[in-house]
């Protein structure tokens, strides 16, 4: 009854607030999903939020940690505190296999942990105070960014890329976006989030918060074991790209390990590369020079042959998180750096036969230089490197995003 | 609707969430001013290199996404709940839903190598096996395994629950 409606004035002089105002004023609107009931399942509750939403966090914040060390790996931050390390060899083969698994592990916990609060969406009054309107904007980026990032993330690994913008860039934006909501979201929760995970009750957490209304259909543990039961399938069938004893049951995964020319994969071909002519050129030789070099060299492939050759078994571990174990022989880096007369620890950038493109080149620094296994491949698996994976020599050092260890090398410019 | 009336949430005074406590506080505000700034460096991040990051295109399925999920995902896994509780027993109801869980997210995450969009004819090692059979031959093994414990739902004993009792809500403070 309108007539008997207190007005706005009145009703905040009886402490009420603006946003309780504006609800009594708008329970008209309350409709649909906003209405006492519209969400019945007994599976929309505290606790299962605060489970889903701590195991959400520290896959995001693995996700993230790891995404950054790829990220600085690539592009190296130059204040001289980071610098990527060429020990242990297998260190950037577990962090990109974490980060890429992780991922695909968020994408059941996520939609569970979305489908737990989606009644929260429509909560009435749509806006308190001022807080509420900044935890909800804040969700805005958390929620979008988390689902961008998964979809982004599981189509790069397979090559599906329906957008225009570079994934690298875009994906590790969006991270930052993704991490500040999160910031955001756990103060916002903290309080919540510790009250519905205690078993007890307290005086400030009343375990109340753990009771499960009785019903029929599947329990919060049994909800909890099927999600489980979901990141564990989705990580069995693709897991194996890079955990090779599980490669059998890689039913998904895009890569396998042991599939490609020579028994390993390929990211990009020679003709994706456009260098099937420049690489098979009979006149082909290995330029060596720049500013640090004394004796400029040109080495044809049967010179490079015959210089010392060396023996290393490093993984291809690739951004998009597959990996392969390979033995490969070449020539040290450091063996031509020192016949070209430079510093030990100078900077040695690799340039490919590829024309233009991103990873066409990459740096060396120094403890990559240094390191005895950092080589210039002539062959993988005891044979003369097939043409997909970089003939007539490329790159191959420690602990190094696939993209840096650079194919089709035509150039060693030294600083 | 007779049989929504078993879930918790039907009793007025049980929404399985609670009303959403009003946000404030100082670790509110202190984790919100940080997450705040972070965001912000992420978009002028995002901004600032936009010859890469294509600011319009990265829009469109950065709020295409969260469209897609909130219009129309979550509606539609709110629309199979419905038809799940209306024609599925609640003896095995719990089986079927998590089989459903798994399966789905299965067949979620496989959505891009089983689309094969990013196959190469220059490169035979990516995306090289027949995902749409392994896709089959995954969720075949889930819904078997969905199938022996239905099975064994139905021959245990009944219990309370797959008869629906009302919702009590007599340990519950108000206020939460």
């Amino acid at each position: 009854m309108p007539g008997s409606r207190r007005g706005v004035a009145e009703r905040a002089a009886h402490g009420r607030s603006l946003g309780e105002i504006l609800a009594e004023d708008a329970e008209f609107m309350r409709v649909g999903p906003m209405t006492p009931g519209a969400f019945p399942s007994r599976l929309h509750q505290q606790r299962t939020a605060a489970v889903l939403g701590m195991a959400l966090g520290i896959a995001f914040l693995t996700c993230f940690a790891t995404g950054l060390f790829s990220h600085f790996a690539q592009h190296r931050l130059d204040l001289g505190l980071f610098s990527m390390p060429a020990a242990p060899t297998g260190l950037y083969r577990w962090t990109q296999g974490i980060h890429v698994a992780t991922g695909i592990a968020s994408i059941p916990l996520l939609l569970a942990k979305l489908w737990t609060v989606y009644p929260r969406l429509f909560s009435w009054p749509p806006i308190k105070n001022i807080a509420h309107i900044v935890e909800r904007v804040a969700l805005i980026p958390l929620v979008a960014g988390a689902i961008f990032q998964l979809f982004t993330g599981v189509a790069n690994i397979a090559h599906w890329v329906p957008w225009t913008f570079s994934f690298p860039a875009a994906h590790y934006w969006t991270a930052w976006m993704v991490i500040g909501g999160l910031i955001a979201h756990i103060g916002a929760k903290f309080a919540i989030t510790r009250a519905a995970l205690k078993k007890e009750p307290t005086a400030e957490a009343p375990a109340l918060l753990v009771a499960q209304p009785v019903g029929t259909g599947m329990s919060r543990r049994g909800m909890l074991a099927s999600v489980g039961a979901a990141v564990g399938a989705v990580t069995l069938t693709t897991v194996g790209q890079t955990f090779s004893p599980l490669q059998e049951f890689a039913l998904l995964a895009p890569r396998k390990p042991d599939i490609g020319p020579q028994g390993f994969p390929v990211n990009k071909s020679a003709i994706g590369a456009g260098v099937t002519v420049s690489a098979r050129d009979p006149a082909y030789a290995l330029v060596v020079d720049g500013p640090g070099v004394k004796v400029p060299l040109n080495l044809t492939l049967a010179q490079l042959r015959a210089l010392p050759q060396h023996t290393a078994d490093l993984p291809i571990a690739c951004v998009e998180g597959w990996s392969a174990g390979v033995t490969w022989t070449g020539v040290r880096v450091s063996d031509l750096v020192r016949m070209a007369g430079a510093a030990p620890d100078s900077q040695v950038l690799v340039r490919s036969l590829q024309a233009g493109g991103a990873y066409s080149r990459s740096k060396l620094n120094t403890p990559h230089l240094q390191h005895p296994d950092t080589l210039l491949a002539l062959q993988a698996n005891g044979e003369p490197l097939h043409i997909d994976h970089g003939f007539p020599c490329r790159l191959i050092a420690p602990n190094r995003p696939g993209v840096q260890q650079t194919k089709w090398v035509g150039r060693l410019e030294i600083t | 609707m007779s049989s929504e009336r078993t879930h918790g949430g039907e009793s007025p005074n049980a929404p399985a969430l609670g009303p959403e406590p009003t946000p404030g506080g100082r670790l509110f505000w202190a984790t919100t001013s940080i997450g705040l700034l972070v965001i912000g460096f992420g978009v002028f991040g995002l901004l600032s290199e936009s010859r890469f990051t294509q600011p319009e295109n990265w829009l469109t399925f950065f709020v295409g996404g969260l469209l897609l999920h909130d219009l129309v995902a979550a509606p539609l896994i709110a629309l199979i709940s419905v038809i799940l509780v209306r024609f599925v027993p609640a003896r095995v109801r719990p089986v079927v839903q998590g089989t459903l869980i798994v399966a789905g997210a299965v067949a979620l995450v496989a959505i891009p190598v089983v689309g094969g969009w990013g196959k190469l004819a220059n490169n035979p090692s990516l995306l090289p096996l027949d995902y749409g059979r392994n896709l089959v031959i995954v969720l075949t093994v889930i819904v078997g395994i969905g199938a022996l414990l239905a099975l064994r739902a139905l021959r245990r004993a009944p219990t309370a629950t797959d008869s629906p009792a009302p919702y009590r809500d007599d340990r519950r403070p108000d206020g939460w």
